[in-house]
């Protein structure tokens, strides 16, 4: 498919979803892989019934931080129109969003107008609200993937008509609770709000967002049969170009040059190690790996033009808060800018290089939350250009070790676990038959030191 | 992270071929008219009791035998008698604005007690046994709530203070942790655990005693009763198999009572416990209203049950993860090692004036690898938690942390950090009391199910509107 072919199927994608809220569509549960524009779908739509239909929108996100987010882009984006931000009083709020003058931090339901507004906040706060009964004429739940379903029944009741929008592909929402009364429940309290409001009501209307804008085609060809089987989708941009202005001569070059030769997700094999929760080495590796790109004058070239790599561009991500902190505290001045976090924080946000910790990689075990499909599928979708995934050797024979038995329940077609497995397993295969394997001694990073 | 505290324990343990402490304060309640049931169950059925003993702590336990629960009659008649205990008991506590306090030996016990529940509360035209069933099922579905003191087992109690040197699936076996605990004298724990194991203590017995012994003394009981033997006769039989169950069930009696020797009078109570205590008398006293009313106890929850119980369970998971470390050694220790407790040197404490307020600042080095700190979290100083701060930024420099953090709430009654000082902050003590108000919100906001959350009805009809010629301005 050619990029405009691409582009238009995009677009009359988004127009079909801005056409279900004329048509009085009640539900919409709309799908969507990485990268594919949910949250500028989610400002349309907001921005739509505000100016166009002149209705009470209220706008639900899983935290804060993606309500600060989507508040920032509609008060930057449209500038003539004003937006409402409903916070708890103790929050703290950044001073960008202070800053704004079209964004207006409210408290209660009487802060608002009472005609047509964009209200956003999180779903904690929309739960609170010191009104019951129906506010508005629609609801958005960005992220809905990640709310879980006790508590857009918390809020569900608020308005006439509801888009939740989301990835089903990334991590199911945390809960601190055990869940084995409701394990046979399809639609129970835990499961993701748009997966039990379609065991409910399995007429709700299902569109699927078809093109990735962030990830490119060979990314896509890994990521999409992996962890989107039933979500077909196509990327917008064939490549975005990775250059090195200095040719390599060590081991971990061929890896970074192999990303040159098109190979957009690679992975880097560390010799095996049984490291645990924290494997210092591989951050050695990893972090000299980030210098090495920058010191050879690394390059990309995508929809602004050809630029220059900065810090400012790299991620890292990780599953383990305390792999997180040894990358950090490899990393000096002059990358303060790399961001580095854990998958679940990741979530939502991109970078055009990746640099990515395998969670089996160093592991005796495979623990469901290694396995968690949801956690993998975000590492490996957050670069625009290229992503790196740093591992130690025996992650394919540890998965053979660790088959899941199985723990399925009458009724119940899911097994994230057992799906956790097959989407690793299909990831090393696929990387392996395609020759993304890229063996290296180590050491890179203690050689330096 | 995996709990690190345990795992050394479970280390020296192993070398010192004795349990070793891993709480400094008592972690529940120990009610001390709390009632033991010990049940025992035929193999194959899963759905009655053989055998059972129930006593008070400290107490001989009242054993009961039935020569077979498949016998309806007869399994019945052990769930009244059992029933008549636990009612007369459950009253007792409800006069008393207390509440009761169940102990089983091992999670397969209180697991055997679940199923019984979930059984018996379904059972069609006999009242009584419902009842009995009701009645159990306070304790089940509290089981798995975290802070929980309503349906304890002994083995879970002393793992929760004690590691043994083996592995934590064989600490299920409740006659294996007390040799932990109590080691033979010639230190061959390991010879004496292998022997204890050979003691039945879970809910099933073992399957020589069943082919050797209980199997034909069942099917000696059949032959006569199908033989229309007298009542001496059948007494005979009957008390074969009551003298072959009871001293089974008398054992793991007498072991899960030894349990709590370990456990009372052995630590200092916990800081959070008066806050579970109050709360389970007032969950109780709940559930007794609802059964006086008629309530049902569903199998299966509607959209609305399912919102109150999942948002009880996490409410007391974080509430107990937050107050347990106020007060509790051992609980701080694991809150550091998983990085939720801020601990380093106070430095650059600054304070400047916007407008009338005084804005204290200041920093916290820590050289923690594994720190759970973002931005906006709210922290508290576990010394005094009236003093309360906001984090600001968390910089790396190297392997130490440097958080940036702004005095929130009581600086006047407790009073700004020093420069130089060690302080450790964590989360904030739990607010016991907002559970009690998120419930009568989500009563307020759950009184109309909207249709998103009704199984039964259907979507609202589309209601079209009129398309205006241009479609919105979209950005790039």
């Amino acid at each position: 498919m050619t990029q405009a072919a691409a582009a238009a199927l995009a677009d009359a994608m988004v127009r079909d979803v801005l056409s279900t809220q004329w048509d009085g569509v009640s539900a919409l549960v709309l799908n969507s892989p990485p990268g594919a524009g949910k949250t500028g779908v989610a400002e349309r739509l907001s921005v739509q019934g505000l100016a166009l239909m002149k209705e009470r929108v209220m706008v639900a996100t899983p935290t804060n931080e993606q309500a600060f987010d989507l508040a920032r882009r509609l008060g930057l984006g449209f500038p003539r129109l004003t937006f409402f931000m409903m916070t708890s009083r103790s929050l703290e709020i950044p001073p960008d969003i202070l800053a704004l003058a079209n964004v207006q931090i409210v408290h209660a339901s009487a802060d608002l107008p009472d005609g047509p507004c964009v209200a956003i906040g999180n779903g904690a706060k929309w739960s609170w609200l010191d009104a019951d009964d129906c506010q508005f004429d629609l609801q958005i739940v960005d992220e809905a993937y990640q709310l879980p379903d006790y508590r857009f029944h918390l809020i569900a009741g608020l308005a006439r008509r509801h888009v939740l929008i989301g990835d089903p592909g990334q991590i199911d929402p945390v809960i601190q609770a055990e869940l084995e009364r409701w394990r046979c429940d399809v639609s129970g309290p835990h499961v993701p709000a748009p997966r039990a409001l379609i065991a409910r009501h399995s007429g709700v209307r299902q569109l699927s967002l078809p093109v990735s804008r962030r990830l490119v085609s060979d990314t896509a060809s890994f990521v999409q049969p992996a962890f989107y089987p039933d979500l077909p989708f196509v990327a917008l941009h064939d490549a975005r170009p990775v250059r090195f202005a200095t040719p390599g001569i060590a081991p971990m070059d061929i890896p970074l040059d192999a990303v040159v030769a098109g190979e957009s997700l690679v992975m880097v094999e560390l010799p095996a190690l049984l490291a645990g929760d924290v494997d210092h080495d591989l951050a050695d590796e990893l972090v000299w790996t980030i210098n090495r790109v920058l010191t050879r004058g690394a390059t990309i070239e995508d929809e602004s033009g050809v630029r220059p790599i900065t810090p400012a561009m790299i991620g890292v991500a990780c599953a383990r808060v305390a792999q997180v902190n040894a990358i950090r505290e490899r990393l000096g001045a002059g990358l303060s800018d790399v961001f580095v976090e854990t998958a679940n924080r990741f979530q939502g946000l991109e970078r055009q290089l990746m640099f990515v910790q395998h969670p089996l990689s160093g592991r005796a075990d495979a623990t469901d939350f290694h396995l968690d499909s949801g956690r993998l599928c975000v590492l490996l979708s957050r670069h625009r250009a290229a992503c790196w995934i740093f591992g130690r050797d025996g992650i394919s024979r540890q998965l053979r070790r660790y088959a899941p038995v199985g723990d399925r329940s009458l009724g119940i077609s899911d097994d994230p676990e057992f799906e956790g497995w097959r989407a690793n397993m299909e990831l090393m295969r696929t990387l392996e038959q395609r020759g993304r394997i890229y063996r290296v001694p180590g050491g890179s990073g203690r050689r330096t030191a | 992270m995996a709990d690190v505290v345990n795992i050394v324990a479970r280390m020296l343990a192993l070398e010192a071929g004795r349990a070793q402490r891993v709480a400094s304060h008592l972690q529940f309640n120990i009610q001390p008219h709390a009632l033991v049931i010990c049940p025992l169950a035929m193999a194959g059925e899963d759905t009655t009791i053989h055998a059972v003993a129930i006593g008070a702590i400290g107490a001989e336990p009242q054993i009961r035998v039935v020569p077979d629960p498949r016998v309806r009659d007869d399994q019945y008649g052990l769930v009244r008698w059992m029933g008549d205990i636990i009612e007369a008991y459950y009253a007792r506590c409800r006069a008393n604005g207390d509440y009761p306090q169940i102990w089983a030996a091992s999670g397969a016990a209180a697991g055997h007690l679940d199923v019984m529940a979930d059984r018996l509360r379904f059972v069609r035209d006999n009242a009584p046994i419902q009842r009995v069933g009701a009645l159990l099922t306070y304790a089940t579905e509290r089981a798995p709530v975290e802070g929980q003191q309503a349906l304890m087992t002994m083995t879970g109690a002393l793992s929760a203070h004690y590691a043994t040197g083996q592995q934590e699936g064989e600490d299920q076996h409740l006659g294996a942790v007390l040799v932990w605990l109590d080691p033979p004298a010639d230190g061959d724990t390991r010879r004496a655990v292998a022997i204890a194991e050979r003691e039945v203590m879970g809910v099933k017995t073992d399957p020589d005693f069943d082919r050797d012994v209980l199997q034909p003394l069942v099917s000696r009981y059949h032959q006569s009763l199908k033989s229309g033997a007298n009542a001496a006769q059948m007494q005979v039989r009957v008390k074969a198999i009551e003298d072959a169950l009871s001293p089974i069930v008398a054992r793991i009696y007498a072991a899960t009572q030894r349990g709590f020797a370990y456990l009372i009078d052995r630590f200092p109570p916990s800081g959070v416990l008066a806050q579970l205590h109050a709360h389970e008398a007032a969950v109780f006293e709940s559930f007794m209203q609802a059964r006086d009313g008629g309530m049902p106890l569903p199998y299966r929850d509607t959209p609305k049950a399912g919102a109150f119980k999942i948002a009880e369970r996490e409410h007391a998971a974080q509430s107990v993860a937050a107050g347990s470390i106020y007060g509790d050694a051992m609980a701080q220790a694991r809150a550091r090692m998983a990085g939720d407790i801020l601990m380093g040197a106070v430095r650059d404490v600054t304070l400047i004036r916007v407008g009338r307020k005084r804005v204290f600042r200041f920093i916290v080095d820590t050289a923690q690898q594994n720190l759970h700190m973002r931005a906006r979290d709210e922290l508290a100083w576990l010394q005094d938690p009236r003093l309360k701060c906001v984090i600001e930024g968390v910089d790396k420099q190297g392997p130490l942390s440097s958080v940036r953090l702004r005095v929130s709430a009581g600086m006047n009654a407790v009073g700004a950090p020093q420069d130089g000082a060690v302080i450790e902050l964590g989360p904030p003590p739990p607010d016991w009391r907002a559970l009690g108000r998120e419930r009568v919100k989500m009563a307020s906001r759950l009184a109309n199910t909207p249709w998103t959350h009704a199984r039964d009805a259907a979507p609202p009809a589309p209601s079209p509107r009129r398309r205006p010629i241009s479609s919105p301005r979209s950005r790039p």
